[in-house]
């Protein structure tokens, strides 16, 4: 009785014109990014504010974008938790006189990515870099950005610009634009191959995919073939071992044998030219977030 | 009843509703009007700098608990130079070479000196020895929910929780339970002049290469005596030479901080009779001691730890005996170590001949054994306690070390 008494007295405070308006909070506009545009929704790494060799703490995020909360992505969730080893992609060494040397410590296995991680260390800084084929603890790799007249004889391991290196070369972890650190050709087993030079001294490499791409000739690259080649040939196994990958159970409408999602077979696109992306024109949200609107009905008016 | 309000079908609220949503982003163009308006010298403001969301005032409020000590700037003990330090659960990346390199130590050949000769071992004796393997390991009380165990091929596998004696009560029961054994074995003319003194703190501050360095060490357990060790090496070191680490320098690994305070500590007072160290016990602790990137200590880095320790509670002391600002010892010190994780044991000895750590022409000598198997398994088996494989060596070690003067 009472509560009913406080509810009755909240009516006659409020405006009697207007329609109490039950406000669905599960129907509230949510912006959700969409997948595949560079953003991993399987974990978020917590990075320190200072380069450190020692592995990060991560939270898995299922597939959900972890600004909204929303699932983006579907079939991730579960899994072994792994720890992140946060790999150095810039290399850069100097630009004239002797390269940088570095020794190899420790092969990793790293369980947050394909490839092995290798532990390198100069001077007193110690870092990871992604492990070529043949890398081994004690090796001495080699770090320069110097581009010679002469083509360099790189060991494996080595990180030279791409313009430095005789054609045929296999390289890997290379970068898209100079100085942002190696961008393409991360998983195991995978190198890329130096093909030709442009005149405006543009190096075509042709990407695991067999598409060509032309960069600078100042992108740094490393030599050889990203270590732990068997990981393509061996069958995950079982169910189970998927679900300790961290992956969630198929709709099983996909039949890749069946011709049932068709066959495509193209010319191979044109070299494509790779350059810095123009800055994105600045967008502005306006704050009011409510619809201005005259009806006539008035439980439209919210 | 229905309480809600009707779900329109044709819904213009809807419509507005989705409209607002995507109107409500806008792109700004640029329509060149902010540069005509700078040609005719009209600045243009962005609309943050004039408008400015209400600041409030803090008032600092007597709360009725002292305000915790930020670890930052404004630490007491803040100083801009970066000291580096090394403490009891760091590693060295290359263990025993590095140690050498920092502590400008050489070893001049495998294994201990001749002058220390091991005997052979009573059956009284390796009765008590096997007794104390046992109650460490197996018979303790201590009942204490262990880490996680790991299997690299099954990393999903949970493996029951254990609850048993834990490492650091291992070894500590080892090494009281040792000493204690040398102790009553022994002539009483030499155990009345050795003391036993645990947890001990040792700092040794000192500069090199235009860096600060303090290792800052526990000897868990020292043996303490009357007289100082007689030196091993009269003759010069002037032809051996310290390990190359190239491309490393010797300082990798060693933690950066910039809160500190730089001591020089030795703990023992110098009118005490008994100042004099002359063995350490360290204690290795495999669930505290780790490598910076969480990878196993390898056999050379705990080499490393012995040395490092060892060299540490050296220097402190001829620090005391000699005066702060020794550089090249009158009469070398010389201390013994003995590194153990309860089962295997490594015996070191240092010869400290000079504190100058960039003297190329004087070196420290460090002797040492390899890591010695006290026994293999030493566990329960069908219920019953079973120890296998027992080796005298180490006990013959433990008694030549205690007995050196």
């Amino acid at each position: 009785m009472n509560s009913l008494t406080r509810t009755l007295s909240k009516l006659l405070t409020y405006e009697t014109s207007h329609f109490p308006v039950v406000c669905s909070i599960r129907n509230k506009h949510v912006d959700k990014p969409k997948p595949g545009y560079g953003i991993s929704y399987r974990r978020v790494v917590h990075y320190p504010e200072k380069y450190t060799v020692k592995p990060l703490e991560v939270t898995n995020l299922a597939g959900r974008d972890p600004i909204s909360g929303r699932l983006v992505c579907k079939g991730i969730g579960g899994g072994i938790k792994h720890k992140y080893h946060w790999i150095d992609w810039v290399r850069t060494g100097p630009k004239e006189g002797p390269p940088l040397e570095e020794r190899v410590i420790k092969i990793i296995k790293d369980g947050c990515r394909t490839a092995n991680v290798a532990l390198v260390a100069s001077g007193s800084n110690l870092r990871y870099i992604l492990a070529t084929e043949n890398m081994k603890a004690g090796d001495i790799i080699k770090t320069s950005c110097h581009i010679p007249r002469i083509p360099v004889r790189a060991n494996e391991g080595d990180a030279y610009p791409l313009g430095a290196l005789p054609f045929g070369t296999q390289v890997n972890c290379i970068e898209k634009y100079p100085g942002i650190g190696g961008f393409l050709v991360h998983a195991a087993g995978t190198y890329a191959t130096i093909l030709r030079k442009t005149p405006d001294n543009r190096i075509i490499i042709m990407m695991p995919s067999k598409k060509e791409f032309s960069l600078p000739e100042t992108c740094m690259c490393t030599v050889g073939r990203i270590g732990n080649i068997e990981h393509s040939s061996i069958p995950v196994g079982s169910a189970q071992k998927m679900r300790e990958m961290g992956n969630r159970p198929r709709s099983g409408l996909w039949q890749r044998k069946s011709g049932r999602h068709g066959r495509k077979i193209r010319a191979p696109p044109p070299v494509k030219l790779i350059d810095p992306k123009p800055e994105k024109d600045e967008m502005i949200q306006l704050t009011f977030n409510h619809p201005f609107v005259k009806t006539i009905r008035s439980q439209f008016h919210y | 009843m229905k309480l809600n309000i009707i779900l329109f079908k044709q819904h213009i609220g809807k419509q507005f509703k989705n409209n607002w949503i995507s109107q409500g982003k806008k792109k700004i163009l640029n329509t060149k009007a902010e540069d005509l308006l700078m040609k005719n010298g009209i600045h243009v403001y962005k609309p943050q700098e004039i408008y400015y969301e209400n600041k409030f005032e803090k008032v600092e409020i007597v709360g009725f608990k002292p305000k915790a000590v930020e670890f930052d700037k404004t630490h007491p003990n803040w100083h801009d130079e970066v000291l580096l330090t090394y403490k009891d659960n760091d590693v060295l990346l290359e263990g025993l070479n590095q140690a050498q390199v920092l502590t400008n130590s050489v070893t001049i050949q495998e294994g201990i000196p001749k002058k220390y000769s091991l005997q052979s071992i009573s059956k009284e004796l390796r009765k008590h020895c096997k007794n104390i393997i046992l109650g460490a390991h197996v018979y303790d009380a201590e009942q204490q929910k262990l880490p996680k165990r790991k299997d690299p091929e099954r990393p999903a596998w949970n493996f029951p929780r254990d609850y048993k004696i834990t490492h650091g009560r291992i070894n500590q029961l080892m090494t009281s339970k040792l000493l204690h054994l040398l102790e009553t074995n022994e002539n009483y003319d030499i155990v009345k002049k050795r003391y036993i003194l645990n947890d001990l703190l040792f700092s040794f501050p000192f500069e090199r290469d235009g860096s600060l360095i303090q290792f800052q060490l526990t000897g868990d357990s020292v043996v303490v005596s009357d007289k100082p060790l007689n030196p091993i090496i009269e003759k010069s070191m002037s032809e051996w030479k310290v390990p190359d680490l190239h491309p490393l320098k010797c300082t990798v690994t060693l933690n950066e901080e910039n809160i500190y305070e730089i001591e020089n500590i030795y703990p023992i007072r110098k009118d005490v009779l008994a100042c004099h160290p002359h063995t350490i016990f360290i204690h290795h602790d495999r669930t505290q001691v780790k490598n910076i990137f969480e990878e196993e200590v390898t056999e050379t880095q705990i080499h490393g730890i012995s040395l490092m320790k060892t060299f540490t509670i050296a220097a402190s002391y001829a620090k005391q005996r000699f005066g702060e600002n020794i550089s090249d010892l009158p009469t070398p010190v010389t201390i013994q170590c003995v590194n153990t994780d309860g089962r295997l044991f490594h015996f070191g000895i240092l010869q400290l001949n000079t504190l100058n750590l960039e003297n190329c022409d004087n070196h420290n000598v460090w002797f040492q054994t390899e890591r010695l198997p006290l026994f293999n398994i030493c566990q329960y088996e069908s219920g019953r306690a079973v120890l296998e494989g027992y080796n005298d060596e180490v006990l013959k070690h433990l008694v030549s070390f205690y007995r050196n003067n």
